[in-house]
């Protein structure tokens, strides 16, 4: 049998929407996690990036876990538009509970609403949490 | 979609929170616990009628958990089970 | 020149002050590697790149923002691996001074 010819060549693109809803500080997962999010972008897949309950406080300008000798993840989330990763989107219910605006935001996401949000995850391939 | 849970408490709020239409959750862990109609801030009884509700037969039967102390919307599956509720509603949110 | 250096078990520079082109280019003629233009455009991308991020990424990030960088030919592994043939990320940040990648072993 020849199984090079039935694998296929290109890898199928999928949308892949990566969840962020907790701190990324908590354990190593929120670093692991962030690690699988460049990769998948590496691999060419359409990568969409959510930040939505407590997750949004991970986007918050002048974090300092250099105080706790934890890894600051902001340089990581800098790298996302290297890797064209630049559909990012906060979710606006919980940016309000926070009583976040757009300005504190240390990069560029969309500020989308929960039930617009739900319409873009049920034409998702994959959803993926930590 | 299917939401599929493995804590009660926040977690589950959460998941619940984000719940629409014809959306099925899937309680498994320590999530089970949440099935049980006596336990404290269940938000099962909150949820619309056409949501519905599954639980891990197997994890109720390790925490020694019986359908009788359970509100009577759970629906109960086994692991084949589980795995057709993946077919049948993706995309799957898991809510750890 | 290469003596008066605080360097790791690998070669990497403990120091990245003490790094200039010259040291640069001697840890690479210790690897038995002369440096041309093209390693150059591969060493300073990484320096600007650790500089900008604090971020190292892996090899294939690595490769693929370099292609986003410099262009498809660049980020390509046999291109950088012609450059670097004992490993392209490992010996860009080595002649960079910076350190070695937590991805390399």
């Amino acid at each position: 049998m020849n199984l090079i010819g039935t694998l296929p060549l290109v890898l199928d693109v999928k949308t892949l929407f990566f969840i962020i809803n907790k701190g990324l500080q908590g354990n190593v997962c929120g670093q692991e996690f962030l690690d699988i999010i460049l990769m998948a972008a590496a691999f060419d897949q359409k990568v969409v990036v959510l930040f939505e309950g407590d997750g949004v406080n991970a986007l918050l300008k002048n974090q300092q876990p250099e105080c706790l000798n934890l890894k600051n993840m902001m340089p990581v989330l800098d790298t996302l538009p290297v890797y064209d990763i630049n559909d990012v989107i906060v979710e606006k219910e919980s940016m309000e509970v926070y009583g976040l605006t757009e300005n504190e935001l240390a990069i560029k996401a969309a500020v989308v609403s929960r039930s617009d949000i739900k319409k873009r995850l049920r034409s998702a391939d994959h959803l993926f949490g930590f | 979609m299917l939401y599929i849970v493995n804590k009660k408490g926040e977690v589950l709020k959460d998941c619940v929170e984000r719940l629409t239409s014809h959306d099925v959750i899937l309680l498994i862990e320590d999530a089970v616990l949440a099935a049980v109609k006596t336990s404290p801030s269940s938000v099962i009884s909150t949820l619309a009628s056409d949501i519905s509700v599954y639980a891990l037969r197997s994890d109720m039967k390790a925490r020694g958990l019986d359908a009788q102390r359970c509100y009577e919307r759970i629906q109960y599956v086994d692991y084949a089970g589980f795995v057709e509720l993946v077919e049948n509603n993706k995309p799957v949110r898991s809510c750890f | 020149m290469l003596a008066e250096l605080a360097r790791d078990e690998d070669g990497f520079l403990i120091n990245r002050n003490q790094w200039s082109e010259g040291v640069a280019e001697a840890m690479a003629l210790e690897d038995g590697l002369t440096l041309t233009a093209s390693h150059w455009d591969i060493i300073y991308f990484m320096q600007a790149y650790y500089d900008e991020f604090n971020h190292q990424p892996n090899a294939r990030l690595f490769a693929r923002a370099i292609k986003k960088k410099l262009g498809a030919e660049k980020g390509a592994s046999i291109y950088l691996y012609k450059l670097f043939p004992d490993g392209p990320l490992k010996y860009a940040n080595k002649y960079a001074g910076l350190p070695i990648p937590p991805s390399c072993i």
